[in-house]
């Protein structure tokens, strides 16, 4: 805390600090203020000579700030309060309209019908009293739309946009429902400089063709696009011009073939889900740090300065592989990688390349004949690794049993992994690949802290997972910290059950272990 | 500019500054923090505040100013990153949990900062306290926020408007 200076001024003048500007600027004049605190009579809310407290006292525009920050229901509701908020509520900046915030989701009974009418004559009431003025944010997320005549969303939704998208806007998020893309995105609303002020642009499923008109967007940070119509040509030429986009976000936009991305310097996030028709994702956005794709195995890449993405989520078939081999040279800067590959039939080799950087690996991986215990190659791909998280998604077919063949469970000489910390299996089962690289990671991972076998998953058969179980606790058993497990979420009446092969593993210096199985066996 | 004139010459570059509160405390603080204000940025830049000399503020007491410039301080090093793009997640926490606590005050206090923040014109701190009051207010009905807010009992005319608006936003009181 500051402490005050000794006071060798006391008789110096006062002067205030800008006088001219001060009085003018601001509502409140500098003695109005003293006086307001000292409790004298005031006329700031409803027009009426009142006796000041301490909160009204506060000029209006602060008291129109407070507003502003409040979300639209509460907005809403307080306007009645006074003067200040019921002005403040008419040029309220934020307007977020969905089923939630109109106070619709509470009436279960309601139809479908009926909850669309409802939804469009708040939605058109709010508008309707609302000065045009001051709207950052116009959000409308619809469930379902309905063009049942009389109460259909698209009707209005033109003139909806018309009031909201003046100058001064800042984000707007449209949400239509999945099968109604029929909507035209009225993009000239941005044209003409209104666009300039616009940061964030969300739209779900409709027709958005931006022509040459709509000109710049130099304020456009983020663009999300789901389930939208728009060619390939409209969006190179959209990006072109949004020199300032720092997110870019694709999902579910079938007609680009080749997402082609200009130089964008501030461009850090580019998610791709689910582009059925693309083939090949060309850009040159030299400081790209996070890259998400989801797709097919043969969409083809070419992306400037790889090496300075830290962050990758691959999900693809086949993208194990593909981590293992061909990330470290090309991407070899990597903290977080998550893969998730639903089928994945080769095995991970060994090679020679490494992420030195690469803390985190979330492996979601399925694939009949996969072999788990290959996974260990990415413990020598990755040194630095402290996270590694693994889900198994073949739980149902996946592998031989380890109570099938108890025989011979694979083991590599003495290896050291002394990073790693944390090991979540989940879906943790008796697949006896998986089960000899659980006894490899808490052989070898010396300063492992926590590991979990997560067996909860619904779907499995009540022998299988019963086995499983059993596969759990011989590992917890065997690693001979019995005494330590402070975090058991079940046991069965088996546990005596041991496997003679991971018996002999030494103590760690793991301190819980979590393991997770269904309530019917705790 | 009717910016206090300087008596010693000193230009913006000045490292201290000092401030004299309503009640003639004077503070001496650095330039950097006190400039989180725009309006004595104008003034700092000019060259007031320095050396013998002092800002006066005759808007803000010395309790109040105390307490913006425990904000000023905490908050001059990130702001001069220009908003900390390349703070740490640690730094940030910190500050966070700095701002948590220096808005658990009374609300006559809040007040007085509310009006401090808007006069020296510090967004941050507006801004923090503008939400926390709107935190205050959030999930309340109109006769509760006036009793939060201390507002006298509203006259029938007013009660008329109040009960007029609540069956036009009815949805909002659900």
């Amino acid at each position: 805390m500051p402490m005050p200076i000794m006071n060798h001024s006391m008789s110096r003048q006062r002067q205030e600090l800008h006088p001219q500007t001060q009085a003018s600027n601001r509502s409140i004049a500098p003695q109005a203020e003293r006086n307001i605190s000292r409790g004298q009579q005031h006329e700031n809310f409803l027009g009426h000579q009142i006796k000041i407290c301490a909160g009204p006292s506060l000029p209006e525009e602060i008291w129109s700030h407070i507003h502003s920050l409040m979300p639209m229901q509460d907005a809403a509701r307080v306007a009645c309060v006074s003067k200040a908020f019921l002005h403040s509520w008419r040029c309220h900046p934020d307007l977020s309209f969905t089923e939630e915030t109109l106070g619709l989701n509470k009436n279960a009974c309601v139809t479908k019908d009926e909850t669309a009418k409802i939804f469009t004559s708040r939605v058109d009431h709010i508008l309707r009293k609302h000065s045009g003025i001051g709207i950052k944010t116009f959000k409308l997320n619809v469930a379902s739309v309905y063009n049942l005549k009389g109460h259909c969303h698209l009707d209005r939704l033109d003139w909806w946009l018309q009031i909201a998208i003046k100058p001064g806007i800042e984000e707007i998020s449209l949400s239509l429902s999945l099968a109604n893309a029929k909507f035209n995105f009225p993009h000239s609303l941005l044209s003409d400089g209104i666009g300039d002020s616009l940061r964030s642009l969300h739209l779900t499923s409709c027709n958005f063709h931006p022509t040459v008109g709509l000109g710049c967007l130099r304020s456009l940070a983020s663009l999300h696009l789901s389930m939208v119509c728009i060619t390939e040509g409209e969006l190179e030429r959209l990006l072109t011009n949004s020199f300032a986009l720092e997110r870019l976000e694709l999902k579910y936009c079938s007609e680009i073939i080749c997402l082609k991305i200009p130089c964008l310097p501030r461009l850090s996030y580019l998610e791709v889900l689910i582009c059925r028709r693309l083939q090949l994702i060309e850009s040159k956005a030299s400081n790209l740090s996070s890259f998400r794709f989801a797709g097919e195995p043969h969409v083809q890449f070419s992306l400037a300065e790889t090496s300075r993405i830290k962050k990758l989520d691959w999900l693809c078939s086949g993208a194990t592989f593909y981590a293992c081999t061909e990330l470290p040279i090309s991407m070899p800067n990597l903290e977080t990688l998550t893969i998730h590959s639903r089928t994945e039939t080769v095995n991970t080799p060994m090679v020679s390349s490494k992420f030195l950087h690469l803390k985190l690996l979330n492996i979601a991986l399925g694939g009949q004949t996969y072999d788990y215990f290959s996974l260990v190659s990415f413990f020598f791909v990755a040194p630095s690794l402290e996270t590694f998280i693994l889900n198994v998604q073949s739980i149902r077919m996946g592998g031989v049993s380890v109570f099938a063949d108890p025989s011979n469970l694979r083991r590599m000489a003495e290896q050291r992994h002394d990073r790693l910390k944390r090991v979540d299996i989940i879906n943790f089962s008796s697949i006896k690949s998986l089960v000899e690289l659980t006894c490899y990671i808490v052989e070898s991972a010396t300063s492992l802290e926590r590991l979990t076998l997560d067996t909860t998953h619904a779907q499995i058969p009540q022998e299988i997972l019963k086995q499983q179980n059993v596969a759990s606790l011989a590992i917890i058993q065997a690693s001979d910290l019995r005494n330590t497990i402070s975090n058991i979420h079940g046991s069965t009446d088996e546990d005596a059950y041991t496997i003679a092969e991971v018996d002999e593993l030494r103590t760690q210096a793991i301190n819980i272990i979590d393991f997770y199985c269904p309530l019917e066996y705790m | 500019m009717a910016a206090p004139e300087s008596g010693d010459g000193n230009n913006g570059a000045a490292r201290m500054v000092t401030l004299i509160s309503s009640d003639n405390t004077r503070f001496e603080v650095e330039a950097a923090a006190a400039s989180l204000s725009q309006t004595l940025q104008l003034t700092i830049l000019d060259g007031g505040g320095g050396g013998g000399d002092g800002i006066p503020l005759p808007n803000v007491d010395s309790a109040t100013l105390s307490k913006v410039l425990e904000y000023c301080i905490k908050h001059a090093p990130a702001a001069a990153n220009g908003g900390a793009p390349n703070a740490t997640a640690v730094d940030r926490a910190e500050l966070e949990r700095f701002d948590n606590e220096f808005v658990n005050i009374d609300q006559s206090v809040l007040y007085s900062l509310i009006m401090a923040a808007h006069n020296l014109e510090i967004e941050g701190l507006q801004s923090l306290v503008a939400k926390k009051v709107a935190d205050m207010i959030k999930g309340k009905s109109p006769m509760e926020i006036r009793r939060t807010l201390g507002f006298p009992d509203p006259t029938p005319e007013e009660q008329a408007e109040m009960n007029a608006h609540m069956l036009e936003y009815g949805w909002a009181y659900e």
